[in-house]
């Protein structure tokens, strides 16, 4: 489960990693391209595509893109926490609402399950770990969890 | 004759019975015979003991067949003097101040008569009586074996206020019990370095005015790497709301001193986190030694440091890394960075906290439910090499902020807040966490004493170190070396492997494992936690990055039972949450539930390992 088939893999080394935000096109990425040195990998499975970076501070991200293009589901784990409102896009400001809202699990992961926003979050100091898709946004036929 | 004795001071002390012929016959004991013609003087009492300074009225009786009129000495000195007391012309003795030297002198009562007859008595002078009544503070305390706790004792009743103190009833202690000063700083007792058998002393305060007066306390001494635990509500208390209340918050205390000196502010209810690594103090407890006078952290440029930490929940901290002593029970940690929270100085960087974890800004005791958190994880430092060369990643904790615009800094590893536990001189490589056990129903809090004031459940104990002392040895328990991210390398669970997505965390408040749909139970519907219809038993299997491997027990009980069960329990055994939304967000945060009924080490990354077990970067063991 928790190993992925890499279809067709393109490695390009050094180059400034590209980000898609949650819930926009895959064209987009350019608009939120950052100055960081990674590892970036695309592959491209059945039903989906999938960019990989990997910070140099060992943090890796994800980004899930569905046949029509859009970005459906975002994963992240490592040392650092990625931006959220750059990953999230849209949809940061749900995660601003409800993540003032919880304050119940002391120290634990922050869940937020919406009708349209499926957040989680968690980890420790040197390693978080979490993911967020749009349920309408993924593709027909595709467990969410692809989205790891 | 009938004789008449008087004893009561206030009357007149002088009986001349003119009694006559008709009574000389029946004179009785103070007669002479038939034919008295002189005057017969008896004095009562005729021996006394009066403290210095105190009174004593003396009774002539005179049986006389005339008239006579009578004069009173002390050792022949007419009507006394300051050094052997002095007597009134109406018999009232008072005794000098001080205690004479013999302590015994001669009242005498002299008739004018010839011959000059008299009666006498003897009087002890004692010492002094004062009303002293000694106090002493603090009382029942405890305190790490090597340390000081200045007592002092108060002391009413008398002007003399001087006190001897004591330790098990031995004047000035010694090397055994601890030894208390009686000169300068009296009253400072330093206990021994090592916890005597019985581990608890008694230092008594006695007035020196009346060494019959005294007072006492109890001293229980604790081992000098050993601090208590405390689980409860935190400060924010039982509000009746699981959605708010800090169920299962682990708590110590500590100090924070500004560098090398003996100014410290003491700061209870601090988290106890072995999920972060550094002491963090919110800005608004530092009163006594407030954060503008701590060291401050500076970049090549000259330029304040100040850090913004993330947290799994999306919470963030923002504040200044400053530089002071940390003590933690007998334990201190000379000049480590550690964060102050809360502070307003500059805002908060919209592009790091705000959009890394738009959750809760913990900066307030409101928002983080305690005074700081003291971060024990398994590294020295909270970032490490990679906030050392600048920011190459998002995330980046570290900033500066020259003319208040904020942009991320390089920080040299020896800059960055630390683990206090790495700076300590000795039990520096790690931390134990002993919990007592508790029952599946929970329990009110750790300790837990009843209403007659019997202690029924133990605090638990924080005790540096791994293997370094008698108190903190391995034994039989099982260490799991961590990875780079300071995880098990593998939990399985169900059949199901879950790599470096496994971690024992006692900042967390409840076991956080899997999700609902994946264990076959239901979250709660009005809490945050989980509510299968019987307790779950979950079975894990952890492996360690040195080929360890175990298994884990654990229980996940119904939220709203044992909530509703007894509403003022904050100690769960088996509380437990959803950590993701689904299989493949799913880990295993193991927070303190897991720690009840257990002793569990987490060893700090680069320190030296007991039984030369492979473990370089950290690890947990129990």
């Amino acid at each position: 489960m928790r190993t992925f088939l890499g279809v067709l893999l393109i490695l390009s080394l050094g180059a400034a990693p590209v980000w898609a935000a949650l819930g926009e096109p895959e064209s987009s990425v350019s608009a939120d391209r950052q100055i960081l040195r990674g590892q970036i990998r695309d592959e491209v499975h059945e039903g989906y595509r999938l960019h990989q970076i990997t910070e140099a501070s060992g943090s890796v991200v994800r980004e899930y893109v569905s046949p029509a293009g859009k970005v459906f589901g975002v994963a992240w784990q490592g040392p650092f926490v990625p931006n959220m409102q750059q990953l999230l896009g849209a949809y940061f400001p749900y995660l601003q609402q409800y993540a003032q809202a919880q304050t119940g699990r002391h120290g634990g992961p922050l869940i937020i399950q919406k009708d349209n926003f499926v957040f989680s979050s968690g980890g420790h100091m040197r390693w978080y770990h979490g993911r967020a898709y749009v349920p309408s946004l993924l593709p027909t036929n595709l467990s969410p969890e692809v989205v790891q | 004759m009938r004789r008449k004795n008087v004893s009561a001071p206030a009357l007149a002390s002088l009986w001349v019975v003119m009694a006559g012929g008709m009574f000389l016959a029946s004179c009785g004991s103070g007669g002479t015979g038939n034919d008295i013609a002189l005057p017969v003087i008896t004095l009562s009492p005729v021996s006394a003991s009066v403290p210095a300074g105190g009174p004593l009225q003396f009774t002539a009786t005179i049986v006389s067949p005339t008239s006579t009129t009578v004069t009173w000495s002390v050792n022949n000195i007419l009507g006394g003097n300051s050094t052997v007391g002095t007597i009134s012309s109406s018999g009232l003795y008072i005794a000098p101040a001080a205690v004479p030297n013999p302590a015994t002198v001669t009242v005498r009562c002299t008739s004018s008569a010839e011959t000059n007859p008299y009666g006498s008595a003897i009087v002890t002078i004692t010492p002094p009586v004062v009303n002293a009544v000694v106090a002493v503070a603090p009382t029942d305390s405890s305190t790490p074996a090597g340390t000081s706790v200045q007592f002092t004792a108060t002391v009413t009743g008398t002007t003399n206020t001087a006190v001897t103190w004591s330790v098990n009833g031995v004047a000035g202690g010694n090397s055994t019990v601890g030894t208390i000063n009686n000169a300068s700083t009296a009253g400072l007792y330093t206990a021994p370095t090592a916890v005597p058998n019985p581990p608890t002393v008694v230092v008594t305060a006695t007035s020196q005015a009346d060494t019959s007066q005294m007072a006492s306390t109890t001293l229980t001494l604790t081992a000098s790497n050993t601090a208590p635990l405390y689980v409860n509500f935190g400060l924010n208390g039982n509000t009746g709301n699981p959605n708010t209340d800090y169920y299962n918050g682990l708590f110590t205390t500590v100090a924070v001193c500004l560098p090398a000196t003996a100014d410290c502010q003491i700061i209870p209810d601090v988290l106890v986190d072995t999920g972060s690594v550094g002491l963090r103090v919110l800005n608004s407890v530092l009163t006594t030694v407030p954060a503008t006078e701590l060291t401050t952290v500076r970049d090549s440029d000259g330029n304040q440091v100040q850090e913004c930490v993330q947290f799994g929940d999306t919470s963030y901290a923002w504040g200044p890394a400053l530089v002071a002593d940390v003590v933690v029970a007998g334990e201190r940690a000379s000049s480590v960075p550690i964060q102050v929270i809360g502070d307003t100085t500059y805002t908060v960087p919209a592009s790091s906290c705000l959009s890394l974890g738009p959750g809760p800004s913990l900066d307030t005791v409101a928002a983080l439910g305690a005074n700081g958190i003291l971060g024990v994880g398994s590294f020295i430092q909270d970032c490490g090499l990679n906030c050392a060369g600048g920011q190459t990643f998002s995330g980046y904790p570290y900033y500066v902020c020259p003319n208040n615009v904020c942009t991320t800094a390089a920080v040299p590893v020896v800059q960055q807040v630390a683990n206090p536990v790495a700076f300590f001189v000795k039990d520096n490589n790690g931390v134990e966490i002993l919990l007592p056990s508790i029952s599946s129903a929970g329990a009110p809090s750790l300790p837990y004493t009843n209403a007659a004031g019997t202690s029924l459940i133990p605090a638990g104990q924080l005790i540096f170190g791994v293997g370094t002392q008698s108190n903190n040895a391995l034994g039989s328990a099982t260490l799991y070396a961590t990875d780079e991210y300071g995880n098990f390398p593998n939990v399985v669970y169900n059949g199901a492997s879950y790599p470096s997505d496994g971690f024992l965390d006692t900042g967390s408040n409840a076991l956080y494992v899997s999700d609902a749909l994946t264990l076959g139970i239901a979250d709660c519907t009005d809490n945050p936690y989980y509510c299968p219809a019987t307790p779950l038993s979950l079975t894990l299997t952890t492996y360690g990055a040195n080929g360890a491997s175990g298994t884990v027990n654990l229980s996940v009980a119904n939220a709203d039972t044992l909530f509703g069960g007894n509403p003022g329990f904050a100690a769960f055994n088996n509380l437990g949450g959803a950590s993701g939304d689904g299989l493949s967000s799913d880990y295993f945060d193991l927070g303190l539930p897991f720690f009840f009924g257990r002793s569990v080490f987490v060893g700090i990354a680069g320190t030296t390992v007991p039984n030369n077990a492979s473990a370089p970067n950290g690890y947990f063991a129990f």
